[in-house]
């Protein structure tokens, strides 16, 4: 826990606007990351980043001070995140949605090798992507990532290694793998 | 190692452990395992080529002004309800204040009781009681005044030494003589004294009368 962290919100629950778009600027980055990972589809993402931080703050008094912060609202966004997944199911624009964030590819290889791991995980279940993002992009420990997804860490542990399997040999499939011999000696 | 010992190490490399040593001469042995560990290397260095997604600039400020017109209408709410439960409690203490002014406490009425007895109802034995023992009384009363004028009268006869068989016969019309005067002004004396007594009779009566409680008679149809 960071005892930054425990002042800032201090401030917010004092609601000093300041802090509270301090709080906000520090967490947005990674929450909408998460949501445009799961969602797919950038306007959505910020539409539900505004929700979890709306969320977050209303209930910034029932936050465990002596935890860190980021779980905390980590969660918050992968609940929301899947709310919205399920309403969205209910939609028929569905189609629209799929692979926009991964439509805009660059040419290089670097680039490349970023598409085709999107791609992979576009193609995740919904579960094994989530636990991947938050793992891989987001860094959380696995037992944050338990919390958050509320499931064993056992569990987290195996959609972690199954997401990884998939992606791996998607690459594989792909071409994008490094050379081995190089890296060995 | 065999290839599934050497998928667990690759994740352990993922999960940011070291390679192990004995893993290089499976994966020379292994072309699958090779191009596996191959493909986790580009896992590993395509996640730092992921872009970072950049939040709008309007969208922080969206998110802020978003949180702080959820706060301030939160407040509002809140102010609201204070005032509506303050004003509840208000009128609930005035109602309150109120109906304790107007009921009289139960020690209230205890002294009040004890101040002010309230009399009895008169029962109809009492009353009977009553006036059978002033009636008596006042007979009583009467019959001994009564023996008094007598022996008065008894007294005057003896003095005078009258034949009790041999009594002239009293005519109304004819002046009395003296000894019948005085007889006559004995008669008075005795009328006057028994008419206070039977005025004071009377009033018992009448008394009597007026306290008895009414009785309906019931009529024929």
């Amino acid at each position: 826990m960071s005892a930054d962290d425990a002042l800032l919100v201090r401030r917010c629950l004092r609601g000093d606007a300041a802090s509270i778009q301090t709080l906000v600027e520090r967490f947005q980055s990674n929450v909408l990351g998460l949501c445009i990972r799961l969602l797919h589809h950038r306007q959505d993402a910020e539409d539900v980043t505004q929700e979890v931080f709306l969320r977050v703050f209303r209930s910034l008094k029932r936050w465990d001070a002596s935890r860190p912060l980021k779980p905390w609202i980590m969660t918050i966004a992968v609940n929301r995140c899947r709310t919205w997944l399920t309403q969205r199911a209910r939609r028929p624009e569905l189609v629209e949605y799929l692979h926009e964030t991964a439509a805009s590819a660059p040419a290089d290889d670097a680039a490349e090798l970023a598409r085709e791991i999107q791609a992979a995980l576009a193609e995740l279940r919904p579960d094994y992507r989530l636990v991947f993002a938050l793992y891989h992009e987001q860094g959380l420990p696995y037992e944050d990532i338990a919390e958050a997804v509320d499931k064993p860490v056992g569990t987290v542990k195996t959609w972690l290694h199954r997401a990884r399997l998939e992606i791996l040999e998607r690459l594989r499939r792909r071409g994008m793998v490094s050379e081995v011999e190089h890296e060995l000696s | 190692m065999n290839c599934l010992e050497l998928q667990g190490a690759l994740h352990d490399v993922l999960d940011g452990g070291r390679f192990p040593p004995e893993a290089a001469a499976h994966l020379a042995d292994c072309a699958s395992c090779r191009e596996l560990y191959g493909a986790a290397q580009s896992l590993t260095h395509g996640l730092t080529l992921l872009p970072r997604p950049e939040a709008a600039p309007l969208l922080t400020q969206s998110i802020v002004a978003a949180v702080l017109a959820e706060r301030r209408r939160t407040q509002q709410v809140r102010r609201r309800i204070v005032l509506a439960v303050a004003l509840a409690a208000s009128v609930a203490a005035v109602l309150l204040v109120g109906w304790l002014l107007q009921t009289p406490r139960p020690d209230d009425k205890m002294i009040v009781n004890k101040a002010l007895p309230q009399p009895e109802p008169p029962k109809l034995i009492q009353g009977a009681e009553d006036a059978r023992t002033a009636m008596a009384s006042l007979t009583e009363r009467v019959a001994g005044q009564t023996k008094e004028q007598a022996k008065l009268l008894m007294s005057v006869a003896d003095a005078l030494e009258l034949p009790m068989t041999n009594l002239p016969v009293l005519k109304v019309d004819e002046p009395l003589d003296p000894a019948a005067k005085s007889l006559r002004q004995a008669t008075q004396t005795v009328a006057s004294g028994i008419e206070p007594i039977t005025r004071s009779a009377r009033r018992a009566f009448t008394f009597f009368v007026n306290e008895m409680p009414m009785f309906e008679i019931p009529q024929k149809n």
